[in-house]
């Protein structure tokens, strides 16, 4: 009774209205940072790497739990899920290191907080809702140069570093419908943007020529739309279709569109069965039609998929053990290459959740080995992320 | 339960933002050496050397920015070529010395006439010269102190005769700064008194194939006369010493033969500037990034001057043009080795200028006229002179410009 007046009354909602507003800034602060960061030598080609908007828990399931994962911004229907508010915040750090050639690099390292939302249940309504924010691909790099270029018939030698900070983000606005126990339906916007700071700057070992540096800063927008369903159709099997189509992203510098590539329609599939209370599989297929923007590019672009699968052991209500461990396995191809050789990645994953403050405060951490291989590179990362859930 | 709840929301926010404020390190600096084309940008900087032969649209020489009595050098030469019928000599004249000195210590005012003079002693500044020259002799000539701007190297050639020279003074080998004295005997100069008690010399350098720079008043570097003298002191006469630094000082030298039309000068005696008015094409004014720029000058015939002189040549902006009083820029201190370049007299050869500061000016600046001026360094103390090509003649200047066309950055 007492908890009833208290969720009613005018103090809490103001409380309640400072959390949301409270997780909001969380989610701007996010959107604000993850635009400095970099995951992989791939994202030099093209549109950059494409972001997995994964949560956590469904990283350290090699992915196989982001079809059917309310707290990953695919399958909008997963959205009917949530119950009250519920803010999420995801953070990454990645050890990265590549050979390409001869040349063999290591000690990359970089942080991004790559996802974030804010949802839940409208009033009483079957409805819910969720505003996210996912990283949807990623141009960071550093890159330096050393040559020598002829000039009023002397070569010259010269420096050159080449810089992009920034890349495309997934804002979604989802709603979700609960149409009884076994069904549920989405369907969301997404407003692409983003936003890159590039830099070429250039050393003459001769200091008659003057240095170049050029500065600017390069926007991307696009639009998108998507829906999805999740059925249960036996008690302890659950599905998750989705489908996504993207239009042309429009990349404009000092006013001028400078490029248009096609974005990708994407098909997703999850499959959710739980054997026994304690154990938990999930599985989850994706195709993406990144291959349309093959002649929007200098560098070759490939359609892609992408299967994850993995084990959930445990957990508060398996009764077996508070803290879930899991184990993950994803294999995937990536889109852009700069040769007819399309790379591809493969992921080993682990994690573990914990829940704190009676339901109230979760984390998620997730350790992953990538491989990554094809186009002329090689490169392997560690990659850790957690994200913490908070549900006031 | 409320307030537990909302601490540990807010802990949770704070943990969230110590994560923003402390996990944004990274590392991302890779090369790039042997990943290109593959894993670079698709950007590629192309830099572009073009030398502009039609970019000067107009050119004018004006002269008389020094005359030869404002500059700081005074410039004594013999060309052998001609055995001493061309060349330059100095002329300097000292204000009158006074008839009566001080007799006391500085605090006596009492003063003693001048009775007699022992000595003469005259210094002269070097402070310039080639430094292979050996042998070179600085002949000093008793002149006139009437002798006055309007005098002429022919007309004071009669002058410099050897019933005139008062003392031979060496200058030692390789010596291109420092001071000569001589002493004269204090009847050096018979004039003296129906003169008003004033003092002119003249200058000149025996010696074939070299010069003399002399410091001059402007040049904060004067000759020096000093008289010692003796002053009568109640009947004693005691010995004093008076100085004096010229009230006027130049040089003149043979008569060279007027500048073409089709030529420009920089330099000699008046100094002359040439101006140089620019049009940049479009594709480097408006959108390009310039790297170097080089000034190129093709004299029209070899350099005048004393033998194994030098000119200085420097480039400098306009802050407005306005022609011949057109205020010149400054130039910073990274240019000026680069935007000066030293010419031999006798050469031919194609005189290089580095004009890069200039050009990004005009590129960045469209008020900025897009016009510099060519002067010496300094102006007027030497007779070097260099002649170039009109901007439109066959050897007109030419413009070395290498420069970056836009980097279309953002391409995918």
């Amino acid at each position: 009774m007492r908890r009833g007046r208290a969720r009613t009354g005018p103090a809490s909602r103001a409380l309640s209205a400072l959390r949301i507003v409270a997780g909001g800034l969380v989610l701007l602060g996010t959107a604000a940072v993850d635009v400095a960061a970099q995951s992989s030598v791939y994202g030099v080609p093209g549109l950059g790497h494409p972001g997995r908007a994964s949560s956590a828990r469904a990283r350290a399931l090699g992915g196989g739990f982001a079809a059917l994962d309310p707290a990953s911004p695919i399958n909008p229907a997963t959205v009917a899920g949530l119950g009250g508010i519920t803010v999420e915040m995801m953070g990454e750090t990645d050890f990265r290191g590549y050979q390409i050639g001869s040349v063999d690099v290591g000690g990359l390292t970089s942080t991004r907080f790559p996802l974030a939302q804010l949802g839940g249940r409208i009033g009483s309504t079957p409805l819910s809702f969720a505003v996210s924010f996912a990283q949807y691909t990623e141009r960071s790099y550093d890159l330096t140069n050393s040559d020598t270029v002829i000039l009023r018939g002397v070569p010259v030698g010269f420096d050159e570093r080449i810089t992009s900070r920034g890349g495309m983000s997934d804002i979604r606005l989802a709603l979700g419908y609960r149409a009884g126990s076994r069904l549920r339906f989405g369907a969301a916007g997404h407003l692409l943007t983003g936003s890159a700071k590039l830099t070429f700057q250039r050393t003459f070992a001769d200091s008659t020529y003057r240095p170049y540096r050029i500065e600017t800063d390069e926007s991307v927008e696009g639009l998108g739309a998507s829906v999805g369903l999740v059925w249960a159709p036996a008690a302890r099997v659950s599905v998750g279709l989705a489908a996504r189509s993207d239009t042309r992203a429009e990349v404009t510098v000092d006013s001028a569109v400078v490029a248009q590539v096609d974005l990708p329609v994407t098909l997703s599939a999850g499959l959710q069965v739980t054997p026994v209370g304690p154990i938990r599989w999930f599985t989850t297929f994706m195709w993406r039609s990144w291959g349309e923007a093959d002649g929007d590019l200098t560098a070759r672009a490939f359609d892609t998929w992408e299967i994850g699968t993995g084990v959930e052991l445990g957990g508060p209500e398996s009764g077996l053990s508070r803290f879930p461990l899991r184990l993950g396995y994803r294999y995937a191809t990536m889109p852009f290459s700069p040769t007819d050789d399309q790379p591809f990645e493969v992921n080993f994953s682990l994690g573990l959740g914990a829940v704190f403050a009676g339901n109230r405060g979760l984390v998620d951490v997730a350790l992953e080995r990538a491989y990554r291989n094809g186009g002329g590179a090689r490169e392997t990362a560690w990659q850790v992320s957690w994200t913490v859930t908070v549900r006031p | 339960m409320e307030a537990r709840r909302t601490k540990y929301g807010l802990t949770l926010v704070a943990v969230l933002g110590a994560g923003l404020a402390l996990g944004c390190g990274e590392d991302l600096l890779a090369p790039a050496t042997g990943t290109c084309p593959g894993f670079c940008p698709p950007e590629q900087l192309e830099v572009v050397d073009s030398i502009l032969l039609d970019v000067i649209t107009s050119d004018s020489t004006f002269t008389g920015y020094v005359l030869p009595w404002e500059a700081t050098a005074l410039q004594t030469y013999r060309d052998s070529s001609d055995a001493g019928d061309a060349g330059s000599r100095a002329v300097i004249t000292f204000p009158a010395f006074s008839d009566s000195l001080r007799v006391g210590g500085s605090s006596d005012t009492t003063r003693g006439p001048v009775v007699g003079t022992d000595s003469i002693a005259v210094r002269l500044q070097v402070s310039g010269g080639n430094v292979d020259a050996t042998g070179r002799e600085l002949l000093l000539y008793r002149i006139s102190p009437d002798v006055d701007t309007a005098a002429t190297y022919g007309d004071l050639d009669l002058v410099f005769a050897d019933s005139a020279l008062l003392a031979t003074v060496p200058v030692p080998d390789s010596v291109t700064s420092d001071s000569l004295r001589v002493t004269l005997d204090g009847s050096a100069f018979p004039g003296f008194e129906q003169d008003g008690n004033r003092i002119g010399i003249g200058v000149a350098l025996r010696n074939p194939t070299g010069y003399v720079q002399l410091g001059s008043v402007e040049g904060g570097a004067p000759a020096i006369i000093t008289r010692y003298v003796r002053v009568d002191s109640a009947g004693t006469a005691v010995p004093r010493v008076e100085g004096r630094i010229p009230d006027f000082d130049t040089f003149v030298g043979t008569a060279i033969a007027a500048a073409p039309a089709t030529s420009r000068v920089v330099g000699g005696v008046p100094a002359a500037r040439t101006l140089l008015r620019f049009a940049l094409p479009g594709r480097i004014a408006d959108s390009s990034e310039v790297l170097r720029a080089t000034l190129l000058l093709l004299p029209s015939e070899p350099v005048l001057g004393a033998p194994n002189d030098s000119l200085a040549v420097i480039a400098q902006g306009l802050a407005t043009d306005v022609g011949a009083k057109s205020p010149l820029v400054g130039v910073p201190a990274d240019s000026v080795s680069l935007r000066i370049a030293f010419v031999g007299v006798g050469s031919t050869d194609t005189v290089r200028l580095d004009v890069t500061d200039l050009v990004i000016r005009w590129t960045n600046d469209s008020t900025a006229p897009r016009a510099l001026a060519l002067r010496a360094i300094p102006e007027g103390s030497s007779f070097a002179e260099l002649r170039i090509g009109a901007a439109n003649g066959p050897l007109r200047p030419r413009l070395h410009v290498t420069f970056v066309p836009p980097l279309p950055l953002g391409e995918r």
